[in-house]
């Protein structure tokens, strides 16, 4: 063995023609250099120019991935990694992401749109490599003097592309992050990625477009105030005409106890409304002082998918309103990346919220310490609280047609560490509740596959594989205990998971803890329940009445 | 079972699974095998392991058919309909198996009968032809979740509006 070192032409040479599972199909190409093919189910819409222009991005224009001219302006690489900069400055966690890589591996087989599809781009640690190849280039003295030899490769538009195709196919789940030994949160390396994206123009409308609607109804529908109240009085006559209970939601009233903010999807979508209608009816069982807002009428934050400037104004409404209000603390309905703002951003972008007070129950007096800094209570905990001080009345029973699994949803889960609270309310609303499998399942939890803005329509064939090792791990608690019911507390999960059930394993329907909550609940004065929220029949089940006549 | 290549297909079921399963990993990109073909767990690598399944119920139920096969099928189907690969090559997989079962017959040295071969390969073009009809039944799904997906969204105001 010669005990010079090897010349950099040789080097280079071993570099080039060394095998390469990345590599694969495209010999004599490296990983890197292997271009993206856009094709229909692959891509999402790109932003509407108006949407672009409502929230003051660059070059809003009409295009399509699938175009091969994305009408790029002028000096884009200059604008694109000026951003880079400021961030790597403003961040230290991405300055960090970007150096203390040690491709270990760990994380690699652990992303579920990688598990989906196999493409090893999805590897966490390769489409963190997509940036980071660019970032060695730019900002490193090794990339800038061996450049390919050290991983490093210039911005050009075939980069772009490949940064748009992979940094939307990441949830920011963060279930690689649970693996990292060195804590590296691919999901901020995704936040970053759509931040410089954004910069050059390449938005997707499934997450501009909401975020443009909040900055102008408060919600990402873009509903106005009175079409929200209207739509939560039709839920609440719903529930009157079901169980012969009137239910009064209040709007904007100052002066309530708790203001309560649920994802919007909650009062519009199916299945979320059945959600809501529990949410409603276990206020009125406890007799809350509550109202909600039609300003802040969203929970979600399309915001966190888009930048952090938009992140923290799309949130600061929600103390706006209370504060606006004068109520004493929030509760927040059955939502999953609202969460993971308000548990992990909150406080130090819109507070310290010294208006408000510790949120204390005024049912239990239960004092939620965990809250003090926020000031927002998630209302698994709160509802588990009132069950564990036995103060609702409660008949499992009513949920016996259900036979359920949990989904831990990513950001409840990983994001703030409930585990506990949604399993407890489930075992004591129902008699039938089957855990997926150990690694499937809590910290571990896999991806709906549609989170962070994914989960729009043309987008169905990457979500079918994004969530296929969910759906795995639903199938096999299908075949063996016969569940039928996939209960999540997320609105992108009710919204995702029931494509996503409807795919991969038929006669699995999707619910929110909170309806199953509302089926259980007994209320005083209610007529006698045989059908569930949605119309269902509450099979096997033995209303109270038919049971006295057969005693009698 | 009065076909003597599916007492033969019958008799090797082990041998074969692990050949068919081999082919129809392989039509995965060679990028892409370094998990597919590697990764042994049912829940890391649930493309694998459902086809693995899948193949093994059609082998079990070659011969009688029915329910069970007729599921794996469909499961088999879901996996390949959303994935980069052409129709003809997802479908693609009874033609698979055929040439498995010609090798195996070719290595026992029993010389097989030409009614056989015939009904055995009428079975297969059958078999093929319902995996058609099942893999654009998978495809007609994804089109038909993104209407339903576009409705629930705006259930409420779709209801509201008498629609």
């Amino acid at each position: 063995m010669s005990t010079n070192p090897p010349k950099l032409a040789d080097l280079q040479l071993e570099y080039e023609q060394a095998p390469s599972l990345l590599k694969g199909d495209s010999p004599g190409k490296e990983w890197l250099d292997i271009p993206v093919v856009f094709r229909d189910g692959n891509w999402c819409h790109a932003a509407k120019p108006n949407v672009i222009e409502d929230l003051g991005f660059n070059n809003p224009r009409k295009w399509s991935p699938a175009d091969e001219d994305w009408k790029l302006e002028e000096g884009w690489q200059k604008i694109v990694k000026d951003g880079m900069k400021e961030r790597l400055d403003k961040f230290r966690s991405f300055k960090l992401f970007m150096d203390i890589c040690v491709r270990c591996g760990a994380c690699s087989d652990k992303c579920h749109f990688f598990l989906g599809s196999g493409d090893p781009k999805n590897m966490p640690v390769v489409r963190a490599e997509l940036m980071r190849s660019v970032y060695r280039h730019e900002f490193t003295w090794s990339g800038k003097l061996f450049k390919g030899l050290v991983g490093a490769r210039p911005l050009s538009e075939e980069v772009l592309k490949e940064w748009f195709m992979y940094f939307h196919q990441c949830t920011e789940c963060r279930r690689c992050s649970v693996f990292c030994p060195f804590g590296i949160d691919t999901a901020e390396v995704t936040l970053m990625g759509r931040e410089l994206l954004n910069l050059a123009g390449t938005n997707i409308n499934w997450i501009s477009e909401p975020a443009s609607n909040c900055n102008r109804t408060g919600n990402h529908l873009g509903i106005e105030p009175h079409t929200f109240k209207n739509v939560v009085e039709s839920l609440a006559e719903d529930i009157e005409d079901q169980t012969g209970i009137t239910v009064n939601p209040t709007f904007n009233r100052k002066g309530a106890e708790i203001l309560f903010i649920t994802p919007s999807g909650d009062v519009f979508g199916d299945p979320g409304i059945y959600t809501m209608m529990g949410y409603l009816m276990l206020f009125e069982h406890i007799g809350l002082d509550y109202t909600l807002s039609t300003y802040a009428s969203e929970g979600g934050n399309f915001g966190l998918f888009t930048s952090n400037q938009s992140m923290k104004k799309i949130n600061a409404k929600m103390f706006h309103e209370a504060e606006r209000l004068g109520v004493k603390w929030i509760l927040g309905g059955e939502c999953g990346h609202m969460w993971r703002v308000v548990h992990q951003y909150m406080d130090t972008m819109n507070g310290p919220a010294d208006f408000l007070e510790e949120p204390v129950s005024p049912i239990t007096g239960t004092k939620f310490r965990n809250a003090t800094s926020t000031k927002m209570v998630h209302i698994a905990e709160f509802t588990a609280d009132l069950i564990h001080q036995d103060k609702l009345k409660l008949d499992p029973r009513r949920n016996d047609h259900l036979k359920t699994t949990f989904h831990d949803s990513c950001n409840i889960a990983r994001g703030m560490g409930m585990l506990e609270e949604p399993r407890y309310v489930l075992r004591n609303v129902c008699n039938s509740f089957n855990e997926m499998p150990e690694h499937t399942i809590r910290e571990e939890t896999f991806c709906c596959g549609s989170g962070s803005g994914l989960n729009t329509d043309e987008y169905m064939d990457i979500r079918m594989r994004g969530g296929f090792p969910r759906a795995s791990a639903v199938k096999h608690v299908k075949d063996k205990y016969d569940v039928n019911a996939l209960v999540a507390i997320c609105a992108i999960d009710r919204a995702s998971l029931p494509p996503l059930m409807n795919y991969w394993n038929p006669g699995v329907s999707v619910y929110g803890l909170h309806e199953l909550v509302g089926n259980a609940l007994v209320m005083e004065g209610e007529n006698e329940r045989t059908e569930d929220l949605r119309e269902d029949e509450m099979v096997d089940f033995e209303p109270e009445s038919a049971a006295r006549e057969e005693d009698e | 079972m009065s076909n003597s290549l599916n007492t033969l297909l019958a008799q090797n079921q082990e041998v074969i699974l692990e050949k068919w399963l081999n082919l129809r990993l392989a039509i995965f990109s060679k990028q892409k095998q370094s998990l597919i073909m590697t990764q042994m767990d049912q829940f890391q690598n649930p493309i694998r392991h459902q086809l693995h399944e899948g193949l093994k119920v059609i082998l079990e139920n070659f011969d009688k058919k029915g329910e069970k096969f007729k599921e794996a099928q469909e499961q088999i189907c879901r996996i390949l309909a959303i994935q980069d690969f052409p129709p003809s090559k997802a479908i693609a997989l009874f033609y698979e198996l055929k040439g498995i079962v010609r090798k195996l017959a070719k290595k026992t040295g029993v010389g097989f009968n030409a009614k056989d071969w015939v009904e055995f390969n009428s079975t297969i073009e059958s078999m093929t032809l319902e995996t058609v009809d099942c893999y654009c039944a998978q495809r007609e799904k994804i089109y038909q979740l993104k209407v339903d997906e576009s409705k629930n969204k705006a259930f409420m105001l779709l209801k509201k509006a008498g629609i």
